[in-house]
Order: structure tokens, then C-alpha cells, then sequence
């Protein structure tokens, strides 16, 4: 993954995860209700986004349970993972900062 | 799930997900998430996801195929409208005489300029492919108004490259705008006779290509960017090829 923003449901995906390991549809469900179901990912996305953020190192698999036969996998942060959640977190708190310092009629800061 | 190759052994795991998310769907719902799913077993089996190497690389390529497709559909329809406008008969007419063929190589070539320029600010894909894959069966129908049927063909690779790109990998690429702008500004000069010094030969936009990919590869990003740049080449070469 490279400096630029992450791509959204990216984010997301790491943000359903940084308080609780969760398997595939319950980060989904998470993530519809982080978004107030502005975002409802497919499998497909899902599990493509997961498989990268896997093979970013930015996730892991925790455990496999086998619930009803069936067998699923548990996903958690890594410790890049939550690093790399937390500089988002400051990038994005930093941009709303200086929104609501704009909107209030602050001036630019010098650069 | 016969579709996931057998490496990937996430295949039963991603149906009993989708089996639960798409419970209680409406069939277009339905239709659209399975259309999600076998899109992925699809990629995951030709090494295209985005966690794949194929993945990068079309990640880089596509959006340099984009542009190409943009600058390639500006320079011929640049080209046109300079045909209708020097001729001696009134715009008008011409324009409303123009009969369905003629109509429907401009239609795809508008669908390449407006979808490539679309599609490069980070929106649908969708014009940019319709407008090449409509250029490419444009010419099974009308050959004469193409120099050459790789053309078509150079059309389809370019879609492919911008369809390989994985869906989560698509962004905006400041080189690859810049790409488009530079191969398609002393072009347009030219047909418009603003420009002094012919390079109606299809050379210019090659060079602009050749010049993206020599920044990007002094940028860092190496061979793979070369690489890349060479995917989202055939329309310029054969473009050029064609006018020697």
C-alpha cells in the first residue's frame, strides 16, 4: 500500500476490525452500520479488499471456528494494521480540524 | 464455487458469506451481488485481484490505457471535424448528411475521448470500453473507414488492460492526465493549422508516450512502469505504424 489516502472501504474494513477480530460477514455488517448503510460491500469486494489488506501485512487471521460445519475465518489488526489505522485516523482528524477552522473564518495557515 | 481455482481455498468460506448477505435480496439485488462474486472467482482465477501481482500491474497500466484511449479518440475526432470544417460545403450540411457508418465511428470515437476523460477523473469505466469495444466491432462492419484492422485489435487489448485493473486498485493518475493533455494539445494544433510544423504522422503521440514512460521510470517506479506504459501502447503504435 502505498502514502496516499487509503481507498475507502479499505479504511473501513480496518476500522470494523480495530476493536474486535471478526469474520467476513461480520465486518460487512459492521461496516454497513459504521456507515449508516451508505456502504454495503459485495462479497466479492469484501473479500478482494480482504485478501489485499492480508496480503499488505496490514491484517492476519487469528483463528479458524467451525460453526454449524461450516468453517470461517477470524481476521484482526496487525500491528501495522492498527499503526497504519492510526495515521489515517490523524490525517483525517487534521484535514476536519482545519475544516471547521476554515468554515469559522480562519485565515490559511502559512506554509 | 467451481470457479475459484483450487489454491484458493477461501471458496467455501465466500459462499456461505454470500449465501447470508444476499438472503432476502430482491432479484436485481441478487443478480447484481452474484455478478460481484463471479467477478472475483474470475480475477482470483486469472491472477487479477487485487492482492495479486497481475493486479499491480494493470493498477499501473490502466490508467495510462485510459489516457491513450482519451488522446486517440480527441486526435481522430479533432481530425474529423477539421475534414467537415475545410471542406467546401457549409458544416450544416455536412453534418447532417453524414451517413450511419461515418455517424457511428465518430459516436465510438466521442465514447473514447468523453469515457476516457471520465474515467480518468476516477469515475464509471464504462464509456471509455463500450467506445473502444464499439470502435473495435466497428470495423467488422465497416472496414473502409479504417487504415488497418489491428486497430481494432490494438482497441480490445487497450479495453482489456482497463478492465484488468481490479475495482479497489482504480485511482487517479496526475501522469497519466498529463499523458493524454500532451499527446493530444500539438495534434490538435496540426488539424486545426495552428501549428506550423507537421507531426501528422501519428509520431507525436507515440513520443508523448515514450516521454511518460521515461519520467516514470526515472521516478522510481522502475521497470514495472515501463512495462506498464508498453501495455497501454498499442493504439499510439499502430497509429504510428500506419503512418509511416
Amino acid at each position: 500500500m502505498t502514502d496516499r489516502g487509503m481507498q475507502e472501504l479499505a479504511l473501513l474494513l480496518l476500522t470494523a476490525l480495530a476493536n474486535e477480530s471478526r469474520h467476513g460477514y461480520a465486518i460487512a455488517q459492521e461496516v454497513k452500520a459504521i456507515t449508516d448503510g451508505r456502504v454495503a460491500p459485495r462479497t466479492g469486494a469484501l473479500y478482494g479488499a480482504l485478501d489485499r489488506l492480508l496480503a499488505d501485512g496490514l491484517i492476519e487471521v487469528e483463528r479458524e471456528e467451525v460453526v454449524g460445519g461450516r468453517t470461517r475465518r477470524i481476521f484482526t489488526l496487525t500491528p501495522t494494521g492498527r499503526e497504519r489505522l492510526e495515521t489515517e485516523a490523524e490525517r483525517l482528524a487534521a484535514t476536519a480540524r482545519e475544516m471547521r477552522r476554515r468554515l469559522a473564518g480562519g485565515t490559511a495557515p502559512a506554509t | 464455487m467451481r470457479l475459484y481455482p483450487v489454491r484458493y481455498h477461501a471458496a467455501g468460506e465466500i459462499l456461505d458469506v454470500h449465501r447470508e448477505m444476499t438472503a432476502g435480496l430482491s432479484w436485481p439485488a441478487r443478480v447484481r451481488a452474484d455478478a460481484d462474486l463471479l467477478a472475483h472467482a474470475l480475477r482470483v482465477r486469472l491472477g487479477l485481484d487485487s492482492a495479486s501481482t497481475g493486479g499491480r500491474f494493470f493498477e499501473l497500466a490502466a490508467p495510462f490505457a485510459l489516457a491513450v484511449t482519451a488522446a486517440y479518440g480527441g486526435i481522430h475526432l479533432m481530425s474529423w471535424y477539421a475534414g467537415v470544417v475545410i471542406s467546401p460545403g457549409s458544416t450544416w450540411s455536412q453534418l447532417v448528411t453524414t451517413d450511419l457508418r461515418h455517424g457511428l465511428n465518430v459516436l465510438f470515437l466521442v465514447l473514447m475521448c468523453a469515457g476516457g476523460i471520465v474515467a480518468l477523473l476516477n469515475h464509471s469505466r464504462l464509456g471509455a470500453v463500450l467506445g473502444l469495444l464499439g470502435f473495435a466491432v466497428d470495423w467488422t462492419i465497416s472496414p473502409g473507414l479504417y487504415d488497418s484492422p489491428l486497430q481494432a485489435f490494438a482497441a480490445v487489448l487497450t479495453a482489456l488492460v482497463i478492465v484488468a485493473c481490479p475495482p479497489d486498485r482504480r485511482r487517479r493518475s496526475p501522469a497519466a492526465g498529463a499523458l493524454a493533455a500532451l499527446a493530444w494539445f500539438p495534434s490538435a494544433l496540426v488539424l486545426t493549422r495552428g501549428f506550423v510544423i507537421s507531426t501528422d504522422y501519428g509520431a507525436w503521440p507515440l513520443l508523448a508516450l515514450v516521454l511518460t514512460g521515461v519520467v516514470s521510470y526515472a521516478r522510481s517506479s522502475g521497470l514495472r512502469a515501463l512495462a506498464a506504459i508498453a501495455a497501454a501502447s498499442p493504439l499510439f503504435l499502430v497509429q504510428a505504424s500506419i503512418s509511416l
